[in-house]
């Protein structure tokens, strides 16, 4: 697999630590992004995942380490521009990302700023809109969408520069179980279409979704792997302070109990047939 | 409805009349030196003509009159204080009135029918300007109106984009402000009882946390702009579109004829 993203050997600190805190949010960061992948990254408060997030399209630069994108290192200035138009970002607040007074103004803003001539802006925003399911609504004013058309809104207006990489951190967090559909599947579409997509979240079962899943811990990352190699592990997942999905607790639970129940489930199916096949057998 | 019951002054009263499709660059420039020449108008024949430009602006403005004069009450009260003032202060001419010291003097009646109807002609004019043009498309017109003088130090650019935010976190802002204000309600909070001073200290814990989110918001919003790819006005392009159109012009010459008369009616 071809690799997008790059971070080799990456730490940062702010500059003015919070108090409490040991100075370095990230350290010694080895990783891979390949192009196409869906990965979620997970990990405690205050981990460094915003932290990771923010140094993918050079918000932040590396304190140590260098983070190449699709050929680009984000420490130099000159590349900057095209490093924020690979990589995406949709953040946790669907108010405080929304710049423009109406739709089809925000969707135009990031490409107002590369310069994009205003024909094709116009035709960009007919086609993202349709994508993420907006269209009819270009000159409804933000403050009226929901939760879920706020972050699809976001989406495209992401989309529109046609990036490589698209970041959601923690972009469901703040929406009803409708809106965190919406923008799930919005993601899920995404991902079909050859966008890598990385997803900062603390739901395991968004992350389930996800090819490979990230850990981070106090700046490191301690854990990486398939969502299903991810459960199997449920002590781990306890410490990492993650709420373990319903049918991998009963599991546990079973097996404490003695049950013979399969170490390797973790979907709900799989363990509805399994106790199926133990009470016929009684 | 409500908006009709109590309008504003100057709130935008969305149209598609003749003045509502003109360029608001015109029209922003158009007010600007009106209101300049209405301070040439000495004598009736030039208030004649004011008021008539101005009558002939409110009807092709097809906005209801009593929408209008609604939301201009509370200027026409000020309008009311000024002339009653200039009637007692004004001294010249035959004393028409008296009683110990105070009198009032032909020149006041004068003065104060003069100084109210040009006053109400400058806020009348004003007001078609904001009805008839949507805050944005202001927006948009004073940026293009002042980008030319960018090389002086003037920030157009900057100025445009801060009151276009401004206009997009309004309402979010007074969503938020009820928000607190009902939760300080249910924590036993009064906004209505007690005298001023009191009301107005009530109002302290929904201002404190509007604010730290205010400033929260702004931080957030500065970020996702620069990931966005924000970097100033330079080489940006634009998607609102303004173009000058046929009743541009005619406004335009609306506007030189009106200056040439004023000029010459003058004495
Ligand atoms: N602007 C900042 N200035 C100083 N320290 C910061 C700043 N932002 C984050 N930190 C610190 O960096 C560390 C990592 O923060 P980060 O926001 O990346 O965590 P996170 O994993 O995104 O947490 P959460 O789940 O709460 O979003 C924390 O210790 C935090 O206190
Ligand atoms: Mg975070």
């Amino acid at each position: 697999m071809e690799p997008i993203i790059q971070l080799d050997g990456v730490g940062f600190r702010y500059e003015l630590p919070r108090e409490g805190k040991s100075d370095w949010s990230l350290r010694g960061i080895r990783l891979t992004v390949h192009r196409g992948e869906h990965l979620a990254v997970m990990g405690p408060n205050g981990s460094g995942k915003s932290t990771l997030a923010k140094l993918l399209n050079g918000l932040l630069i590396p304190s140590e380490g260098c983070i190449v994108v699709d050929g680009l290192d984000t420490r130099d200035g000159k590349t900057l521009p095209a490093v924020r138009r690979k990589v995406g970002m949709v953040f946790q607040n669907p108010d405080n990302q929304i710049v423009g007074t109406t739709v089809k103004d925000d969707v135009a803003f990031g490409m107002e700023n590369a310069g994009i001539p205003r024909k094709e802006m116009l035709e960009r925003i007919r086609e993202v809109l349709d994508r993420v399911g907006l269209n009819g609504l270009e000159a409804s004013s933000p403050h009226h969408l929901s939760g879920g058309q706020k972050q699809r809104l976001a989406i495209a207006g992401v989309l529109a520069m046609r990036p490589e990489v698209v970041v959601f951190d923690e972009a469901t967090s703040m929406l009803d179980p409708a809106g965190r559909k919406e923008v799930l599947q919005a993601m899920e579409e995404l991902h079909r279409t050859g966008t890598t997509v990385i997803h900062i979240t603390h739901s395991v079962r968004e992350a389930f979704c996800a090819e490979r899943v990230l850990i981070l811990e106090n700046g490191k990352i301690q854990w990486q792997g398939s969502p299903r190699e991810l459960f199997l592990q449920s002590e781990e997942v306890c410490r990492w302070s993650l709420e373990v999905p319903l049918a991998v607790e009963l599991k546990n639970r079973l097996r404490e109990r003695g049950l013979p129940v399969r170490q390797d489930i973790v979907g709900t199916e799989e363990l509805v047939e399994t106790i199926w096949t133990l009470l016929s057998r009684n | 409805m409500s908006r009709l019951a109590n309008p504003i002054l100057g709130q935008y009263v969305p149209g598609t009349s003749v003045l509502h499709r003109l360029d608001p660059r015109s029209k922003l420039v158009f007010v600007f030196l009106f209101m300049m020449a209405v301070f040439l108008a000495n004598n009736v024949l030039s208030y004649m003509l004011l008021v008539l430009v101005t009558a002939t602006a409110v009807f092709l403005s097809e906005i209801p009159l009593p929408l209008i004069f609604r939301g201009l009450k509370p200027v026409l009260y000020l309008i009311g204080l000024t002339a009653f003032l200039h009637l007692w202060m004004t001294r010249g001419g035959d004393v028409l009135w008296q009683w110990g010291p105070v009198s009032i003097h032909e020149n006041g009646i004068v003065q104060a029918g003069w100084t109210s109807l040009r006053f109400f002609i400058l806020v009348l004019m004003g007001t078609m300007l904001t009805l008839t043009t949507s805050p944005i498309e202001l927006t948009d017109g004073l940026e293009r109106l002042l980008s030319p003088l960018t090389r002086l130090g003037v920030p157009a650019h900057e100025l445009a984009l801060m009151m276009s935010i401004a206009l997009r976190f309004i309402p979010t802002l007074w969503e938020e402000t009820e928000k607190i204000m009902k939760a300080q309600r249910a924590r036993g909070a009064d906004f209505e009882s007690g005298g001023l001073y009191r009301r107005a200290k009530s109002y302290i814990p929904v201002l404190i946390p509007l604010f730290i989110s205010a400033f929260r918001r702004a931080e957030e919003l500065a970020l996702a702009m620069e990931a966005r790819g924000y970097r100033g006005g330079e080489g940006r392009t634009r998607i609102r579109e303004l173009r000058y159109r046929m009743a541009d012009g005619i406004l335009l010459a609306v506007l030189l004829l009106l200056v040439g008369c004023l000029l010459w009616l003058r004495n």
